[in-house]
């Protein structure tokens, strides 16, 4: 029986890893732990949901070996799209981002995903012939539409708020954040109202993987779109020209600058991947249990526990934090049961594992650099505290 | 002729606090132009205000006759004008190479055969060539620094304290290079505490103190001048 919660842990863990390879990203360029992060999860998962009951969205069934074919050729065919990508990225190294060239990094990472989300259909069409199978418009365009239209609500987000606070240190972006998060949460509460509402997908056929376990069809996704998400990323930021001025403006912004390197397109670029990948989470998380206002909050401090454990910058990192806090969650469930405690003090354990690293190496297992910089947020938290304590005094 | 950079009664600082006070410097092609003064001169904020990173209280900046003022930093390196800073000059988590691509960023085409002019300025980086920056040594972490900022083989090379913190035989490997890259054609105004030696190599060099300009000349006028040699260059 733990082996079940250990495939649940990591089917947990993946949808920590798509939250926490955006917040990594974001908090390297832009130096701050953004806490509306959870809620551009929140966001993606309605945004598919409006989608979704518009155009209908189902799984079509497939037999387990057919599950596994999908799988794989969804692989192969990101690969290909990815290798083909390269080939044209290593021929344009150097060259000034035009705009065509600027968005090909994003376009590899959508036709990779999207080619995992064509591949099941059309492999059904193929064996059950065209009568029994709906084509799967839905599934394309909730999709689409969330990350896109996630992705867009981060430059919003970054031109309407962050970029104003940039020079003032990270505690103010850091509260604007907090207030971004209630904002995002209250709007959506206020147009979809507060009940749990669900996607209206039937369940699939499940992955039989031994050891009596079944992968529901959603797992499966779960599982392969995370770990498919951070290779893509890896490739992204080891290979390309955004990949490099990312890692470039994540190490040093200013010396980016006077470098040459276009800053504010990185910083944007950096918005539209990490809203992007939240808001195929949050889709998947929906799909999972259920979509509503608070889904996407009641998982952040899990995601900072995933970026935190795997070390910021990353992608490798948040993919070990992510299933490795994942995994602890689940495993300590089964635990706590059977020592007869209630299984809600779960959380506990990897939170305890996330305090501890703090703790013992700040800089996380594969990042190379504390994601607490003490020195500079004790700076930033008196500079606040002096603009407050100077707003109070009296004006003489 | 006209000089290809000038700095023309600059009045700089950070808030309200003025730091630089009416201050010129002159910069004309192919040459190498030096600033000495003690500590907290304000050499770093005029060479700041020169490269757009501080926007200047009064004064103007010329580059090949036009006027520059305020324009963003990476504006100017497109136009040919390059800084290396005190601190902080290389992406530390990026290898050499990728350090080196960076500083091509805005330079069309394939990088490759510029990468290896650039190594082949600097033959000790060869080897370090995918190794990460911060594991490099000081002296090493300065050619990157050197190297990244000539990948757009610029008019001018705005370098600040290149051998801030070096041992001995390395500030002397460093500023050979530096003057290397003077010979090759690139115009260069260099800050320097090793105020003798910059000298030396210098065409022409300012004294900067309290933030205002106490002599200025060829480097070997400085050098020979009495008042100069007791007070800035330690007797
Ligand atoms: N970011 C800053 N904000 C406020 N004041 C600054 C800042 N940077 C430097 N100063 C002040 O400006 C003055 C001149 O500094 P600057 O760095 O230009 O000196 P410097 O001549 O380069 O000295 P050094 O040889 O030590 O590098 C100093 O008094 C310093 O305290
Ligand atoms: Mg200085």
């Amino acid at each position: 029986m733990i082996h079940e919660f250990i495939v649940n842990g990591i089917a947990l863990g993946s949808i920590f890893v798509l939250g926490a390879v955006g917040l990594s990203l974001i908090y390297g360029v832009r130096n701050f732990a953004n806490f509306a992060h959870g809620d551009i999860l929140t966001l993606g998962a309605y945004l598919a949901f409006t989608v979704n009951v518009i155009f209908a969205w189902n799984w079509v069934s497939v037999a387990p070996s057919m599950a596994v074919a999908t799988v794989l050729l969804g692989i192969a065919a990101a690969g290909l799209g990815g290798a083909l990508g390269l080939r044209l990225f290593f021929r344009a190294r150097g060259a000034p981002p035009s705009p065509r060239r600027r968005g090909l990094p994003l376009l590899f990472l959508l036709v990779g995903i999207l080619a995992l989300g064509i591949s099941l259909p059309i492999l059904n069409l193929v064996r059950l012939g065209i009568s029994e199978v709906a084509l799967p418009t839905g599934l394309l365009l909730s999709g689409v539409t969330a990350i896109i239209g996630a992705g867009l609500a981060g430059v919003l987000f970054e031109h309407s708020i962050f970029r104003h606070l940039q020079y003032r240190g990270p505690v103010p972006s850091l509260i604007a954040s907090i207030g971004l998060a209630f904002i995002l949460q209250n709007v959506i509460s206020a147009i979809y109202g507060t009940d749990q509402r669900f996607f209206s997908v039937s369940s699939g056929v499940g992955l039989d993987v031994g050891a009596g376990i079944v992968l529901t069809m959603v797992k499966q996704y779960m599982i392969v779109i995370g770990i498919l998400l951070v290779v893509l990323l890896h490739v992204v930021l080891r290979y390309t020209k955004l990949g490099k001025a990312m890692r470039a403006t994540s190490d040093n912004l200013d010396l980016a600058r006077v470098t040459g390197i276009n800053v504010r397109w990185v910083i944007i670029w950096t918005w539209v991947i990490g809203a992007g990948s939240a808001a195929i989470g949050g889709i998947l998380l929906g799909l999972n249990a259920q979509v509503k206002p608070l889904m996407g909050f009641g998982i952040l401090l899990f995601i900072f526990a995933a970026v935190i454990l795997g070390g910021i910058g990353s992608a490798y990192g948040a993919l070990l934090g992510g299933f490795v806090i994942g995994i602890t969650n689940e495993v300590s469930k089964a635990l706590l049961f059977r020592a007869g405690f209630d299984t809600a003090w779960s959380p506990a354990f990897p939170f305890a594992i996330m305090v501890a690293m703090l703790l013992i190496r700040p800089e996380g297992l594969l990042g190379g650099e504390p994601l607490v910089r003490w020195g500079a947020l004790r700076a930033s938290l008196s500079r606040f505290a002096r603009r407050i304590r100077g707003l109070r005094a009296p004006s003489r | 002729m006209q000089p290809l950079l000038k700095a023309e009664a600059i009045h700089s600082g950070y808030g309200d606090v003025e730091i630089v006070h009416n201050v010129s410097v002159v910069v004309n092609k192919g040459e190498l132009v030096t600033i000495i003064g003690p500590n907290g001169a304000g050499k770093s904020t005029l060479i700041k205000t020169i490269f757009g990173l501080l926007a200047p209280m009064a004064g103007r900046i010329w580059y090949q006759g036009r006027d520059v003022t305020g324009t963003e930093p990476d504006k100017l390196v497109r136009m040919g004008l390059s800084y290396v800073p005190q601190v902080d000059n290389v992406f530390p988590r990026l290898t050499v190479i990728e350090n080196l691509e960076m500083g091509g960023f805005v330079r069309e085409g394939d990088l490759t055969p510029r990468i290896d002019v650039v190594l082949e300025m600097f033959p000790s980086l060869k080897e370090k060539a995918s190794v990460r920056s911060r594991n490099l040594s000081g002296g090493e972490k300065q050619m990157v620094a050197l190297g990244k900022t000539l990948m757009l083989d610029p008019e001018v090379m705005l370098i600040d304290e290149p051998s801030a913190g070096l041992a001995p035989n390395l500030v002397e490997a460093v500023l050979e290079k530096i003057r290397e890259i003077n010979e090759a054609g690139t115009a260069i105004v260099i800050v320097e505490q090793n105020a003798r030696k910059a000298l030396s190599m210098a065409h022409r060099g300012y004294v900067l103190d309290m933030g205002e300009t106490k002599y200025e000349g060829t480097g070997e006028d400085l050098l020979a001048d009495p008042r100069v040699g007791r007070m800035y260059l330690g007797g």
